[in-house]
């Protein structure tokens, strides 16, 4: 059995988050699941746990909070083993409809988010010359599509800046991961979407295909796996002992996805999503944009 | 907390080897998602207790000896009865052994043989009778890196996995038509029991008179340190568990582990040589390394 | 031009073999031809070659004739260069109905049969820091396919072992590969082919494709090279006297397979492969299948 290892995730109220705090309690590791609203969220994800899980608040966007829940792990435990960057929202809609603010801030809470914390706890880390900082991403880290412009570009960014990350800290031994699982069945598919302004208000140019494309994604995430397969991964990646590798791509959807990307051209791949014939993402968009190409 | 994905059908599962490692956190897994399980293993008085716990209601810990074909047909027998169908198979149950391919004696080959090939094969022909009139049914074995490489002192358990891969690839064509799936777990290196107690030795090998025991000592205690150091095996059971809920096709492969994420395209990429050269380089504790080490450190001595 | 060789050959009555074994005497290689019934076969694989091939009693089910016939090998000639283990059965029938003796007795043959005869002469090989260990694989040690998943598993089998094998006496200089022929036109194909028990007893749930898919391969392999192209290939392999690669592909069908296997995913792979409709394997199965489905 590893040594119980320190690790602190981030959006741990559901999803990956959550599925990774409980794994990773289960399986006996000092567990700092923090989060936006304790109070409201923490009580589901510490139910029937024991005390090695420890709620704490922490939003992203606000430094003081991440600087305190690091101080406070240091206090209680002496270290930080791990830091599980997983809190993110997915904001739809199309680029020319992304207001400034509403960008802004899907930057800031998928992309300054984790490197505050990853700042936060690096000091630590390479002073410890050992530590692990894991990135939730997703294959929309390495694909993009319309209406989901906003949402893969902080996922690019992420992908970009975890990568000189790497760089810069393996010569204290810190690591530097990527995961990128694809669509699961989670909130962030759902109740935790955001939609940009233009569309929720009606005034969209492209209503159509985003509409179409938020009820088909819904519908084919509805039947993908839940988040404990992605929780489990995490967990074992706080625990491998070997070298881990920059990314890890989770799942046959990501495997599809990133293996026909490594094998064809840009212009075969754009081609490939064009014509892609399903119900979600980028399918229905396609469709709903090729009707009404026709009706207009 | 969407943690458990509520609104699927509860499936009616039967694992093999469900005794500890792989079988045992399935088995568990899909209970906690709300599926019925029939856990099978050799004792279930000793071992099923601890299967079951706080799942009394979900599964069912029943006696199958895979390498008997009347204990796998009884086993069919009692999912059929418990629950009238059968929606998914897992063949788990399997059997290590190693040592130098010239040193295998007939026995060990052939029970080797009979539990993680024929086994298999056995327990799936005893529920596809039922999958058949489902017109339905998911037939999902464990294989491993073991199944797609192979390497010194592992000859015998790679054979054993690769005729599995080989039986498999073949059954799943020939169910295709059927609407039964067939798929193999692809899983890296992980801790289970099944690592490297000495009954898995060959005879001559536990004798200490095998003319490659020096290597074949330095990797099984290397593995022995190691294998505590690797994850358990939750993330592969959780991958199954996701495999007999998912309502689409099932790939051929389902790859679990981070290793198989890097050796797998190594080895569809390079040239044979290229990936021999590869593996012969290797000095890591374990398997491959101290075996190359110790063949290193102490040659064969030429004879002039 | 290597010096005269001393080759162990099993299965040496007929197909591969017996090609070879002529093959390696033409060359002026000694031959100790093995095989089940010397008595009855031994003559005509050696007309022509009686200083240079032996025929010899050897079952590799049988661990005391292989015992002896390497004994007597070594008595005879002080040594033994290459083993080609070639004896093999096939089995044609769909996993779901394969008995367990039915597997058991492939793998017996084409898995523990090997073993039994390089456990005989390996450690010769060993002392002497020198030897070739030559396995006639298949092409169905590459792919699966429907009705041929008994004869696949042991294949497949036989790759691992050949492949562990490599590793386990390259320390010694001993070099081992597999040679995997494709569909070829030898007697193995038109008289010697094992079905199980449904199929013979025409009961199977798989009759007519698996049927269709024998008759394809039959008049696929008619049109196909005869054992002679593995013959001379692995009388190449017996005398070439550098690095020899693990796996040798023979034949345009096995050669294409490995090329393309590796470069596919596995969803592409079956897609192509279950695409197949031409005569032969496996198109003759599939074929059968949608014409029964059409009905």
């Amino acid at each position: 059995m590893a040594t119980p290892q320190v690790v602190i995730l981030t959006g741990t109220s559901s999803g990956f988050g959550a599925a990774a705090a409980r794994e990773l309690t289960v399986r006996g590791h000092t567990v700092i699941a923090t989060m936006r609203d304790p109070d409201q969220d923490g009580p589901t994800i510490s139910q029937s746990m024991g005390d090695n899980l420890e709620v704490h608040r922490l939003d992203v966007t606000d430094r003081a909070s991440i600087d305190a829940v690091v101080a406070t792990t240091l206090e209680r435990h002496g270290r930080v083993d791990a830091l599980v960057n997983n809190a993110a929202y997915l904001l739809l809609g199309a680029v020319e409809d992304l207001a400034e603010d509403e960008l802004a801030s899907q930057l800031d809470t998928n992309v300054i988010g984790p490197v505050r914390t990853a700042q936060a706890v690096l000091p630590t880390m390479r002073e410890q010359r050992q530590g692990k900082i894991i990135n939730i991403s997703s294959v929309a880290g390495r694909m993009t599509g319309p209406a989901f412009g906003a949402y893969c570009g902080s996922k690019w960014a992420l992908e970009a800046m975890s990568e000189a990350l790497r760089f810069e800290v393996s010569p204290w031994g810190v690591e530097v991961v990527l995961v990128e699982p694809g669509t699961q069945h989670t909130g962030a598919q759902f109740d935790n979407m955001s939609l940009v302004r233009a569309l929720r208000e009606g005034n969209s140019p492209y209503e159509a295909p985003c509409n179409a494309l938020i009820a088909g994604h819904q519908k084919y995430a509805a039947n993908r796996p839940g988040p404990r397969t992605v929780g489990s991964t995490i967990a074992d990646l706080v625990e491998t002992v070997d070298p881990l590798p920059l990314r890890l791509p989770i799942g046959d959807e990501a495997a599809l996805i990133l293996g026909m990307r490594a094998r064809m051209s840009d212009e075969e791949f754009e081609e490939a999503l064009q014509t892609m014939d399903n119900d979600g993402f980028p399918g229905a968009y396609f469709k709903a944009a090729r009707q009404e190409n026709h009706a207009s | 907390m969407d943690e458990v994905v509520e609104q699927l059908p509860s499936q009616v599962v039967v694992i093999t080897g469900a005794s500890r490692g792989v079988g045992f956190e399935t088995a568990r897994e899909l209970a906690y998602r709300g599926h019925q399980v029939i856990a099978t293993m050799r004792n279930p008085d000793r071992d099923g207790p601890a299967v079951i716990a706080g799942y009394e209601n979900r599964i069912q810990a029943i006696r199958c000896d895979i390498g008997e074909r009347d204990s796998t047909e009884a086993a069919a027998v009692f999912a059929l009865e418990r629950h009238g169908r059968i929606d998914a198979l897992v063949n788990n149950a399997a059997l290590l052994l190693i040592g130098a391919i010239e040193e295998v004696v007939d026995d060990e080959m052939h029970d080797l043989f009979n539990t993680n090939l024929t086994g298999q094969m056995r327990m799936t022909q005893a529920v596809l009778p039922a999958m058949r009139e489902q017109k339905s049914g998911k037939i999902i074995t464990v294989s491993s890196l073991a199944g797609k490489i192979s390497g010194p002192a592992f000859g015998p358990y790679c054979a054993s996995k690769w005729a599995l891969e080989g039986l498999m690839e073949s059954l799943r064509y020939e169910l295709a038509p059927l609407g039964i799936e067939v798929s193999l777990i692809l899983m890296g290196a992980y801790r289970t029991q099944i690592q490297f107690k000495s009954t898995f030795l060959t005879k001559k090998l536990q004798d200490g008179v095998s003319a490659y025991q020096a290597p074949c000592e330095a990797f099984v205690k290397g593995e022995q340190v190691r294998a505590n150091l690797n994850p358990g095996v939750r993330t592969v059971a959780c991958n199954i568990a996701d495999a007999i809920e998912f309502p689409d096709p099932l790939a051929p492969h389902i790859p679990v582990g981070f290793d198989v994420h890097r050796v797998m395209p190594l080895r569809q990429r390079m040239t044979h040589d290229e990936f021999e050269a590869m593996i012969s380089s290797m000095r890591n504790e374990g398997f491959p390394g101290s075996w190359f080490g110790t063949i290193e450190a102490n040659p064969p001595v030429p004879i002039s | 031009m290597t010096d005269p060789q001393v080759v162990l050959i099993t299965g040496a009555s007929q197909g591969f073999g017996r090609a070879t074994a002529r093959e390696l005497a033409e060359r002026g290689h000694q031959v100790v031809a093995t095989m089940r019934n010397p008595d009855r076969d031994g003559l005509a694989v050696a007309r022509g070659y009686e200083d240079h091939i032996h025929p010899a009693r050897l079952d590799v089910t049988d661990n005391a004739t292989v015992q002896s016939a390497v004994d007597a090998a070594l008595k005879e000639h002080g040594r033994i260069d290459a083993l080609i283990s070639n004896a093999g059965v096939s089995l044609f029938g769909a996993v779901e109905e394969i008995s367990d003796e039915e597997l058991h007795h492939v793998l017996d043959v084409n898995v523990v049969g090997v073993m039994r005869v390089i456990g005989a002469v390996a450690p010769g090989m060993r002392e002497r820091r020198k030897g070739k260990i030559l396995n006639v694989s298949s092409l169905a040690g590459l792919i699966g396919g429907p009705a041929v998943g008994g004869y696949c598993a042991s294949k497949f089998a036989l790759e691992a072992i050949t492949e562990a094998l490599r590793y386990e006496l390259q320390p010694w200089g001993i070099q081992v590969v597999a040679v995997e022929p494709g569909v070829v036109n030898t007697d193995m194909l038109h008289g010697n082919i094992s079905t199980i028990a449904a199929v013979k007893e025409k009961r199977s749930q798989y009759q007519g494709p698996t049927e269709a898919l024998i008759a394809g391969i039959r008049a696929s392999a008619n049109r196909r090279q005869g054992p002679r192209s593995v013959a001379s290939q692995l009388a190449d392999l017996v005398e070439i006297e550098e690095q020899l690669p693990l796996r040798v592909p023979i034949g345009d069908d096995a050669i294409r397979v490995m090329q393309q296997r590796n470069l596919m995913t596995d969803d592409e792979w079956e897609a192509f492969l279950s695409s197949f409709r031409d005569e032969g394997f496996p198109g003759s199965y599939f074929r059968a299948v949608e014409e029964q489905g059409a009905k």
